[in-house]
């Protein structure tokens, strides 16, 4: 191994160790690998400064501004608050209803929203109820922060991860639905009975819900129905974006200019609430890892994996699926795709599908499991600290440790099935 | 255990949105609040520090409540009071 490899290994690992301690930001940490990955690589005559400049995926960058435009606008609707109260009403003051209730809207909501977006607005939900009625709101926190990583796994806009993988894997809005759907809706359906079962003992009796109408929260209704109908536009767009020989980060854009367009909200506003630290993140570690690649260390990973049973799609599988999902319980899922992506590229197997799929379970899956695993848990753990609420991490730990290996036990199984005769 | 549950909590989150949307729900879901600007007269300005104390004085506060109860019943028995004639005149 040469001295360049080595120092982009160190890159790597010294870029992920500052964004799991939290030293510095996240977006910070990627620059700063970016810098000395440029430096490195240019210095050591290991990529050109061409080269380097087309590290930076535009389609993917385009593809997660566009989505995040849109949702902002949706967000600021009152949407989702809308499906928020509703869900309590529906629930009736009965904290069992209640649980399972806002377990499944903590899910759907995510598949539109941007992880941290759904948790706090979810987290808001559940916090000022509980005040209200007079529950705990530990139990509901935690399965929030839970089921918001869970939500969004099988569609193409569910997460930045599977932004990234999906461009790379050419695996279109269908494809991710068709391979991934049916294991999603029965991980939400597991993952709230386990809930459901380590939170039974805490979740109190039934309450009186107070007398509220729903639309109390959308203030302007036409932006609320232009919201609606934009984001069903989106959806519909994505589901035949292959009949109508659209790319995603076309969609994405496409409907991101109608959403600033017709919205009637303030432009400006809505630019500055996107999510810039993630895009700085990703842009950052476009550079690292496109350095190791350059190295060709990604393409001996590849090689070493597939020579533990080349024969085995499903083993390969497998081993994709638990190693990506380990990984993102310590580092960001954004950083495990991009660093799986490559390397089931180089692998040149026939049928790539099931490592694909099984790359976006794990990534997706792990980031829930510890309180430093991701954004979620750390937003929700915030959100408890700024409440005051007294709260055990080992608790914590408990429930997203036996969801995680739950949901990845399911998941393996699910991929022996969907993808059977292997 | 808590050195490390401090050191996760010990990081500045960006809660706006939490906030904004808790302030949202709150008013929806919880007991409607009212503020509202009371000014002092110009003839009184000497008990400047007596009135913004006001702000925080509890029998004042019991006072103003009880003050809006019965003005809100008030106006709704009156607000009935007119509407009944109409009703019976109509049918």
């Amino acid at each position: 191994m040469g001295i360049e490899t080595s120092s982009f290994i160190m890159i790597y690992i010294l870029t992920l160790l500052l964004v799991a301690t939290d030293m510095v930001p996240m977006s910070v940490a990627a620059l700063i690998g970016a810098l000395l990955s440029v430096w490195i690589g240019l210095s050591y005559g290991v990529f050109s400064y061409d080269e380097a400049a087309g590290f930076i995926n535009m389609r993917l960058i385009g593809l997660l501004v566009g989505t995040m435009i849109v949702m902002e606008v949706a967000y600021r609707s009152g949407l989702f608050r809308f499906v928020a109260l509703y869900t309590i009403k529906v629930a009736g003051g009965d904290p069992r209803k209640l649980f399972i209730l806002i377990c499944i809207t903590s899910a759907t909501v995510s598949m539109f929203l941007s992880d941290s977006t759904a948790l706090l607005l979810i987290a808001a939900a559940a916090t000022t109820m509980s005040k209200i009625m007079d529950y705990d709101p530990v139990p509901y926190f935690v399965s929030a922060s839970v089921m918001v990583n869970l939500g969004g796994t099988s569609t193409l806009i569910g997460s930045v991860s599977n932004m990234v993988i999906g461009l790379a894997s050419g695996l279109s809005f269908t494809d991710f639905i068709s391979y991934l759907a049916p294991c999603e809706l029965a991980l939400w359906v597991l993952t709230t009975a386990v809930l459901y079962y380590l939170y039974k003992p805490r979740l109190a009796q039934k309450r009186e819900v107070p007398t509220y109408n729903p639309w109390e929260g959308v203030e302007n209704k036409t932006a609320f129905r232009r919201a609606a109908l934009l984001l069903g536009l989106f959806f519909v767009l994505f589901m035949f974006q292959d009949y109508l020989n659209l790319k995603p980060e076309a969609v994405a854009l496409g409907c991101a200019v109608l959403a600033l367009a017709v919205s009637g909200f303030d432009p400006s506003g809505i630019l500055r609430n996107i999510d810039w630290e993630t895009i700085f993140f990703l842009g950052g570690f476009f550079f690292i890892v496109g350095g190791l690649e350059k190295t060709g260390i990604l393409n001996e990973v590849g090689q070493a994996i597939v020579g533990l049973n080349e024969n085995s799609s499903f083993f390969l599988a497998s081993i994709t699926l638990w190693l990506s999902g380990l990984a993102s319980t310590i580092v960001s899922n954004i950083a495990v795709a991009l660093t799986f992506t490559p390397i089931i590229q180089a692998l040149n197997i026939a049928n790539p599908a099931p490592m694909w799929s099984a790359l976006v379970l794990g990534s997706n899956l792990g980031g829930a499991a510890t309180p430093m695993s991701g954004v979620v848990t750390v937003m929700a753990l915030g959100a408890l600290k700024k409440e005051g609420i007294k709260f055990s991490l080992a608790e914590f730990a408990k429930a997203g440790i036996i969801t995680t290996f739950t949901q990845l036990a399911f998941a393996n199984f699910y991929i022996l099935i969907r993808f059977g005769g292997l | 255990m808590s050195r490390v549950w401090e050191w996760i909590t010990s990081k500045e989150r960006t809660l706006e949105k939490y906030e904004e949307a808790k302030k949202e729900f709150r008013r929806i879901l919880g007991k409607p609040v009212i503020m509202v600007p009371v000014e002092l007269p110009d003839n009184l300005m000497h008990l400047r520090g007596e009135f913004c104390a006001l702000e925080n004085d509890k029998e004042f506060l019991k006072r103003v409540q009880r003050m809006c109860i019965r003005y809100i019943k008030k106006k709704h028995a009156s607000k009935n009071a007119s509407s009944e004639p109409n009703q019976k005149s109509s049918t």
